[in-house]
């Protein structure tokens, strides 16, 4: 056989896989099918995440990864029904069927699981602190006599009234809220997921992360409990998603290169440990 | 300032899509606070102690939660009793209960405020109960009950606003995420502009209902029967 | 559906410390809202050119707008003037100005169901405006308005749980937060529910003793 021809064989042999690897997702549930598309929640203020682009849009790499979903699904990207969703009322959203996946940020912690189910983890995600360029703090612990800003129903809510609970805490609803009362002094320090809190202090000088990480957890989509063939289905996504490369690309779309690594770190490589 | 104005002019479709929002809003929870409110007011006029005592418990109750309470806990608590429950809807059924509970209040004084005669004349000519209510006390507690029921209505429109808290993209939380999008993208926060334009449309809607109401009290004041006009539940009844 | 009742035990201070705070906004807030009322209804009535209108205009502006929306604009919308209050202060302010321009219309209302016959003896007198109403017209004004200022106090304290929209930790506040982080909304609603009740039922009824008691010279 010449060059040309075990090259197309080549060729045509990883086509063939391609198309096999394609099929591996398992059947689409009847109940979510029945919707025509996917109906997603979303974060609208957590760069680079769940955002609102320059256009108003959605944007963001978790945004991607559900159209990426609707895509699988329901054969087109933009067979989606985003929704925005903030920390407090996500899982309620999720809860009363307003939304049938959550891809926000969400945060794998035993009281969530109580009530929601959790797919398999696609990142890890810490906490840090963003102060004022000036700001006396500098650890975790010099926040201990002062006011945090944070959002109510996070991570970082939760690690607070479990590690510091006598903390003067100001929760917010949204995170351009917190970001306001940082800017204005209402509170000395505004805890968030560091990788929000990373995009914030690239773009505002004024502004500077403690880099002390905390609370780190790992994200998963979030699903209904006792719905295991979606379940099912959803993890099966994420795996491909992975094998596929397509956290790389998403992340060189959403994260400019100077500040990408802790991201990609956070899809590819294992949690580390902290407080 | 004149930022603000150049966002709401931008935003132009998105706050008329919460305008809308809050608009359905209200006459959905109006319906439904009507029906609510005729039933239990109609029943909270009749005899048996026992019927008045309930009516009176409910009304209790959903004027001395405050609002805000309630809506949460039909929107936390629906999915805990199995009924998952939209936002929109919770919303809805939250104000319809609490509207209701004030409907019924109006709707009692509307009826009670028709003259005794009315009602003895009905019974002396044979009339049954149902048709009691039907023909002669109904249609005369109308006019006694329409002005206290526009200021209501602006009431309603006005607590629309709590929708914004869990989710209902109503005006509010349309002001809410334009400058929500200023904040984060443009470093500039238009809140003051903003949250007072939202404050001038819902006056502009509010005091419009306000003086109807005002001006059909005037006009449709005394009752044939001279008692005094039934009153709108004051915004602080809130 | 369990009810976690070790998990409402563990609550309680927070609950308390809530509880407490929903006190301290509410008592400065009903403080600050009758001296609007009071204030507002004499520059009313004594007819000051431009206060009087200034406070028709703001009473009617609130009363014709959401609260919650008066809270934010407080909350956040004011720190664009240079007036940036804290959490408890924004609350304060606004349940404040709220409450205020329902008192302005339970005095006037007070004052205007004065007999025509004590103004003139008033003015048989030689008594000022002024004399007048601190004399005369405030003391009868309170009296017979009473029931509908009370009543709007008690509104006051019922609706002080719309601060926790703004993040401020009053009791409805509490009880939010811990239902976003910890999901256990039956429990949380329940502590609520009666909690309100219990306070708006308790207060009603103060206020109607307090009535009762002040018709007693009036009862045959």
């Amino acid at each position: 056989m010449n060059k040309t021809r075990f090259a197309a064989a080549l060729l045509a042999l990883g086509l063939v896989a391609g198309q096999a690897a394609a099929q591996q997702l398992p059947p689409l549930p009847q109940s979510i099918r029945d919707h025509g598309v996917l109906r997603a929640g979303v974060r609208c203020d957590q760069p680079p995440y769940g955002f609102r682009g320059s256009d108003g849009g959605f944007a963001g790499v978790e945004v991607e990864m559900a159209r990426q979903m609707a895509a699988w699904a329901f054969g087109a990207a933009d067979k989606i029904d985003l929704q925005c969703v903030t920390a407090d009322n996500r899982i309620p959203q999720l809860n009363a069927q307003r939304v049938d996946l959550l891809i926000a940020t969400l945060g794998v912690t035993p009281e969530r699981a109580r009530v929601i189910d959790f797919s398999d983890a696609y990142r890890w995600g810490g906490s840090d602190l963003l102060v004022k360029k000036d700001s006396p703090i500098r650890k975790l612990d010099d926040v201990r006599n002062r006011t945090v800003v944070m959002l109510r129903g996070t991570t970082q809510a939760l690690w607070f009234d479990a590690n510091m609970p006598g903390l003067q805490s100001l929760r917010l609803n949204t995170a351009s809220d917190a970001l306001q009362a940082l800017q204005q002094d209402r509170g000395e320090a505004y805890a968030h997921d560091a990788a929000t809190l990373i995009v914030i202090a690239a773009r505002d000088p004024s502004l500077r992360l403690v880099g002390e990480p905390f609370a780190i957890a790992d994200a998963a989509v979030g699903l209904r409990k006792n719905e295991p063939q979606w379940a099912a289905w959803v993890n099966a996504a994420l795996a491909r998603m992975k094998a596929e490369g397509l956290y790389t690309t998403w992340l060189e779309r959403w994260v400019p290169a100077e500040i990408r690594q802790p991201y990609t770190d956070a899809f590819m490589k294992p949690r580390p440990a902290a407080r | 300032m004149s930022y603000a104005l150049q966002q709401i002019i931008e935003n132009a479709p998105l706050l008329l899509i919460g305008l809308r929002a809050t608009l359905m809003l209200a006459v959905v929870t109006l319906a439904a606070s009507t029906a609510i409110g005729v039933v239990l007011g109609t029943l909270a006029t009749l005899r048996p102690r026992w019927i008045r005592a309930c009516v009176a418990l409910y009304v209790e109750v959903f004027r001395d939660i405050p609002l805000i309470v309630t809506i949460f806990a039909i929107f936390f608590g629906a999915p805990f009793l199995g009924v998952p429950l939209k936002p929109f809807p919770a919303v809805a059924l939250g104000l319809s209960l609490w509207g209701g509970a004030n409907g019924a209040e109006i709707v009692r004084g509307g009826i009670l405020s028709v003259s005794r005669g009315q009602r003895e004349a009905a019974t002396a000519l044979g009339l049954r109960t149902w048709k009691i209510y039907l023909l002669v006390l109904w249609p005369q507690a109308l006019r006694a009950v329409l002005p206290a029921y526009t200021g209501l209505l602006a009431l309603i429109v006005q607590s629309t606003s709590l929708g914004a808290l869990v989710g209902v993209t109503e005006f509010l939380k349309a002001g809410g995420l334009i400058i929500e999008r200023s904040t984060v993208m443009q470093g500039i926060n238009p809140a003051f502009g903003i949250y007072f334009f939202v404050l001038c449309t819902y006056f502009a809607i509010c005091s419009v209902l306000t003086l109807a109401s005002r001006r059909l009290e005037r006009r449709l004041g005394r009752q044939a029967g001279g008692g005094p006009a039934i009153r709108a539940p004051d915004a602080s009844r809130l | 559906m369990e009810f976690d009742l070790a998990y409402l035990a563990k609550q309680v201070p927070a609950l308390r410390a809530g509880f407490l705070l929903t006190v301290q906004v509410s008592a400065i807030a009903v403080l600050l809202s009758v001296g609007i009322g009071l204030v507002g209804a004499c520059l009313r009535v004594m007819r000051v050119p431009v206060l009087a209108q200034a406070v028709a205009a703001y009473v009617e502006f609130i009363r014709n707008t959401p609260l919650l929306v008066q809270l934010f604009f407080v909350f956040f919308g004011l720190p664009a003037l240079g007036l940036k209050l804290s959490l408890f202060w924004s609350g304060v302010l606004a349940l404040t100005l709220w409450a205020g321009a329902f008192q302005v219309e339970n005095v006037r209302g007070g004052l205007a169901a004065i007999s025509p016959g004590l103004r003139e003896a008033a003015r048989a007198l030689a008594l000022s405006r002024g004399q007048y109403l601190r004399l005369v017209g405030l003391p009868m004004a309170v009296r017979t308005g009473l029931p509908s200022m009370l009543n709007t106090c008690v509104s006051l304290v019922k609706n002080s749980a719309y601060v926790s929209a703004i993040g401020l930790q009053d009791l409805a506040g509490v009880a939010f937060d811990r239902i976003a982080s910890d999901f256990r909304a039956f429990e949380m609603l329940a502590v609520l529910l009666v909690g309100y009740l219990a306070l708006v039922l308790s207060l009603s009824a103060a206020v109607r003793l307090l009535e009762h008691r002040l018709q007693a010279p009036f009862r045959a």
